[in-house]
């Protein structure tokens, strides 16, 4: 058994776990009630935490169903990351979905119902090419699965 | 002693303490592993995968991150095998997708760890074809820094230093994977005062430095270690100067010192070095006495020497007297105090805070001690304003040593946030919080030391003021001292001025004493070299050493060196001798005229010299303005709060004719004395010689003053080696690049003692009025602020005054309004602002700000003043 090396504080140590742990439950409650995380609602945020406002909106940013512009009623983020990229998925699922709704990845429809975005990983590798819509997670694309998820989204409006 | 720990590194056996980095047990084998993210000044993270090594164990090698892992008996570590070869070069192939090749057009150029690294380690080809992404280019995050996203690397370098040390985590990671970058939150720039510290430890030129940006190529720089002379913490930094301009300044390592930090006002504030404004050539003014015209040296010198021997000669050497700026070299002190003490005969020498202030003689026993502290009680001096960077020291106190901070101010300072106390005062009722302190810690301590000497007694009035004093708001304050096992005190000059301020320093020193901590008490003054300035003697009633005037033996030893003793009656302070009770008045870098009041008494002198790098107020109403060089034209040194004697040697050619402060006082030395020889015929060689050159006054009568001879600084230290006994050791080449603290051994000191203190309680102001409080603040606009970049002098306020917002609403008065803020000593008009650290019942107007306003109010005096807030 080798000694235990007597170590010092690491920077966990300076951390208040509280508030770090508050942090998400925070800004879901925030977005609930604003629909997005406007800059405003982050401050209030960091305010209500003791944290600053460029650490909120560290995490914010980092997590996808984080929003910090107005978005429609379906948001579909497509996967962009490593894995989706290499099944020769990820352009080709933003493409086809961004063709049949008629916008570019960022934008959303006129009419307020979707809003196409890619983001970077959702966890998903061993399934790729993976989209989200909302909360729903979508593995294994296909065109054919895409047209049916847009088919009941369109359904369901 | 730690625990060792035996490791091999590459077949290099290495014993480290446990609990070292591999990084740092390689070093130690002088072993370099290449690093990005890893500093030796923050928390390991891992994030750049620079610095994978083979770590060899019992089922094979496997590379780990040798900046995070600790070390462990027997450790096998292999630096140098194809395999970490071969990950060295994919991970900068890596980092370098991103990179762009702005290499040209870069600051960092030249210096750029990235750079070296790529060419030590790297491929020497790309893999790579794609498109580089692209991101924000150089926009600003401060007004003092810019940030290129592209450039960035994310090595979180910037991120850790503003929140392990600043505590102001302002710059955050955003976005994730590959679209993640650094940034602020919009509308919220970084505004920590050491922020420029970040472009130091950028390992890219992500960060880039404003002022200087594209003023030069790394490899151009003349590269001078030097001190910085802003604050008395001494930070160590380097100049770097190109074509007889100073370009920049760095932060240079003393890890007993800054660690390698430097405050962003050290490390902005440096182009008044090269300022059009300074002063180039002596002025004198012309036969009509209206305006000054630039003459010759030996002119504006023989003005001086006529002039000022004129006066002498008629109303007494007590007639003349000096007034310096503590921000002067050890050198410049010490012969400015001689050429007074030795040639004039008057002991008419002061500075702003200087005989005002009762100062411990030996400041900070050591900034180190600070993290060894337990408790840091903070009197009138606020280290975020007054030295950031022993705000560092102290928040890092705070946040990882857990020392408490026990904050005595009339403002409720930043530092006040941290675990412990807060103790507001009245400015000037800081001695009767202190002594209530005092007393009941005596109390407590002889209760408990039952059976050995009992401290004095409280008399009944102060006991029971005591009692009620402690029972109520002093509670707190009480039981942090109480409790306290390694208490260091720090006061400040705002806690420290006149007759209450010497009453309060003398109750902290009993409540220093009565904790058995005499010697962790600590003055630290404003200016750069106030503790030298101490040292040196420029004070009107002590001799160089620390030693009263009134001191016989001293006087003796020191009229062995000079030749002539310096006179036993103790000199006009700065207050006296502004306020005119002299006729001839020499000012070397002060500045009395800032305050209308100061400057109608300087009109009544019939002589004013003023020495200073630029035509301030004074300057403007003198009779010959010399011109001085700033500290980093000239060679010199300098004391810093820990009483360590710091080399500032020169590093670029001084501006115009402008000479050093300590050989503009040679060399008027010099003159003075020829001036008082009886001419023989041989020192007059010149050919035409104007009539001023062949008056000669009478000698005195008595020992006559020894010769001058001081080629250089260095020799000017040599003798105050002989006058200073601290200092006798302190040679230019002994105290080498880091400094030597001179030690207190050598110094006669009485022996710390409880003395009684009779102190009143200061009564608030009157109804309808507030009382005045005045600090400093960073950027204020003092004496070099005016000449700094524009980026430096914008983060100057306007001139304000500040009130606690429940104050505010009840005068029913609105923050952005003029206001006229009048004492019994003058009127201002300020913008008003509301700030919650201020607190009810008082105004805050910073010191130095445009216009004095603080010091027109009467904030120095060190007595409370109470003001009038009016809309104008």
């Amino acid at each position: 058994m080798h000694a235990e090396p007597k170590v010092k504080p690491s920077g966990a140590a300076l951390i208040d776990p509280a508030k770090e742990a508050m942090l998400l439950a925070a800004l879901y409650i925030a977005q609930e009630q604003r629909g997005y995380l406007t800059p405003e609602v982050i401050d209030r945020v960091a305010a209500r935490l003791g944290l600053t406002a460029g650490q909120v909106f560290s995490t914010a940013s980092f997590y996808t169903l984080f929003r910090t512009k107005p978005v429609g009623r379906y948001v579909i983020q497509v996967c962009s990351g490593v894995s989706c990229y290499l099944v020769d998925g990820a352009e080709k699922v933003s493409d086809y979905i961004g063709a049949k709704l008629g916008i570019r990845p960022g934008e959303t429809t006129a009419d307020g119902r979707f809003t196409l975005e890619t983001v970077q990983c959702l966890a998903s590798c061993g399934t790729a090419p993976a989209l989200r819509v909302n909360d729903q997670l979508y593995e294994n694309l296909t065109p054919a699965g895409i047209d049916a998820i847009l088919d009941r989204l369109l359904g369901e409006v | 002693m730690p625990d060792l720990v035996t490791l091999t590194v590459d077949d290099v056996k290495v014993t480290v303490p446990a609990g070292t980095l591999v990084v740092d047990a390689a070093k130690a084998a002088g072993i370099e592993i290449p690093i990005f993210c890893s500093h030796p000044k923050l928390d390991p993270l891992g994030a750049c995968r620079m610095c994978l090594v083979e770590f060899v164990g019992p089922r094979g090698s496997k590379l780990d991150t040798a900046c995070t892992v600790r070390v462990s008996e027997g450790m096998t570590v292999r630096t140098s095998t194809e395999q970490v070869k071969a990950v060295r070069e994919a991970n900068l192939g890596f980092i370098l997708i991103n990179h762009p090749l702005d290499c040209p057009i870069c600051d960092k150029g030249g210096e750029c760890p990235l750079q070296d690294q790529t060419m030590a380690y790297g491929a020497g080809v790309s893999q790579f074809v794609e498109a580089k992404r692209q991101k924000q280019k150089h926009y600003p995050i401060s007004d003092l820094i810019l940030l290129d996203q592209e450039r960035c690397i994310l090595c979180w370098r910037c991120i850790r230093y503003l929140d392990e040390w600043e505590d102001k985590p302002q710059i955050g990671l955003f976005e994730r994977g590959g679209e993640t970058v650094i940034d602020t939150f919009p509308g919220q720039p970084v505004d920590a005062a050491t922020s420029g510290n970040i472009i130091d430890i950028c390992p890219v030129g992500a960060l880039t430095n404003r002022v200087s940006r594209f003023r030069f190529r790394p490899w151009e720089l003349k590269k001078t270690p030097s001190v910085c002379t802003l604050c008395p913490v001494g930070c160590n930094l380097r100049l770097d100067e190109r074509v007889h301009e100073l370009r920049r300044i760095v932060a240079r390592e003393n890890l007993a010192v800054n660690d390698e930090w430097l405050c962003d006002k050290g490390r902005f504030l440096h182009q008044y070095v090269d300022h059009p404004e300074r002063l180039r050539t002596p002025l004198v003014r012309d036969a009509a006495g209206e305006a000054l015209r630039p003459a010759t040296w030996d002119e504006a010198l023989h003005r001086v020497i006529e002039k000022l021997g004129d006066i002498a000669d008629t109303n007494g050497a007590n007639a003349l007297g000096g007034i310096a700026s503590a921000r002067v070299s050890n050198e410049a002190a010490y012969l400015f105090q001689k050429f007074f003490r030795a040639l004039v005969g008057a002991n008419n020498i002061d500075f702003a805070d200087g005989s005002a202030v009762k100062a411990q003689p030996t400041g900070l026993s050591a900034i180190a001690d600070i993290a060894k502290s337990d408790l840091i009680v903070l009197v009138g001096f606020d280290p975020s304003e007054a030295a950031p960077v022993l705000d560092l020291h102290i928040k890092r106190a705070a946040r990882r040593a857990g020392a408490k901070l026990l904050v005595i101010n009339p403002r409720r300072i930043a530092l006040a946030k941290y675990p412990g106390a807060y103790l507001p005062v009245l400015p000037g009722g800081e001695a009767w919080d202190l002594n209530g302190l005092a007393t009941a810690l005596q109390a407590a301590r002889a209760a408990n030391q039952a059976g050995s000497k009992p401290a004095p007694a409280p008399t009944g009035k102060a006991k029971l003021e005591t009692k009620v004093a402690v029972m109520a708001e002093l509670r707190p304050a009480y039981d942090l001292l109480a409790a306290a096992k390694a208490p260091l005190f720090i006061y400040g000059p705002d806690a420290a001025r006149g007759q209450l301020g010497k009453l309060a320093v003398t109750a902290l020193s009993n409540l220093a004493v009565a904790l058995g901590f005499g010697d962790r008490l600590a003055y630290v003054g404003a200016e750069a070299n106030s503790q030298g300035a101490r040292d040196m003697g420029l004070l009107s009633d002590t001799l160089p050493g620390h030693q009263p005037v009134t001191d016989a033996a001293v006087r003796e030893r020191l009229g062995k060196l000079w030749g002539v003793q310096p006179p036993a009656e103790p000199g006009q302070s700065y207050a006296a001798m502004a306020a005119g009770g002299v006729k001839a008045l020499y000012v070397m870098g002060a500045n009395p005229a800032a305050t209308v009041a100061g400057a109608e008494a300087l009109h009544k002198l019939d002589f004013l010299v003023v020495q200073d790098l630029f035509l301030t107020e004074t300057a403007q109403l003198a009779d010959v303005v010399l011109p001085a060089t700033s500290f980093a034209e000239a060679d010199g040194t300098y004391t810093n709060l820990e009483r360590r004697v710091q080399r500032g040697p020169q590093g670029i050619k001084p501006a115009g004719e402008s000479q050093a402060d300590w050989a503009i006082l040679a060399a008027l030395a010099e003159k003075w004395l020829a001036s008082q020889t009886v001419d023989t015929g041989e020192v007059s060689k010149a050919i035409e010689q104007p009539d001023w050159k062949k008056k000669r006054r009478k000698i005195k009568a008595g020992p006559a003053p020894k010769p001058w001879n001081y080629p250089t600084a260095q020799a000017v230290l040599d003798e105050i080696g002989k006058a200073v006994p601290p200092y006798a050791s302190l040679r230019w080449d002994a105290l080498g690049e880091a400094g030597v603290q001179w030690s207190t051994s050598a110094l006669v000191r009485a022996p710390r003692r409880v003395e009684p203190v009779d102190v009143a309680p200061i009564a608030a102001a009157p109804a309808g009025s507030f009382t005045l409080v005045s600090g400093p603040l960073l950027w204020d606009n003092g004496p070099l602020m005016p000449y700094g970049a524009e980026q430096v002098r914008k983060l100057t306020p306007t001139p304000f005054v500040a009130l606690n917002p429940a104050d505010l609403t009840m005068a029913a008065l609105a923050e952005g309004r003029q206001v006229t803020v009048t004492s019994a000593y003058g009127n201002v008009t300020l913008t008003l602002k509301a700030d919650a650290s201020v607190q009810p019942g008082t105004a805050w107007v910073p010191a130095n700000l445009a216009g004095a306003p603080a010091e027109t109010l009467g904030a120095v005096r060190g007595e409370p003043v109470s003001v009038a807030v009016k809309l104008v």
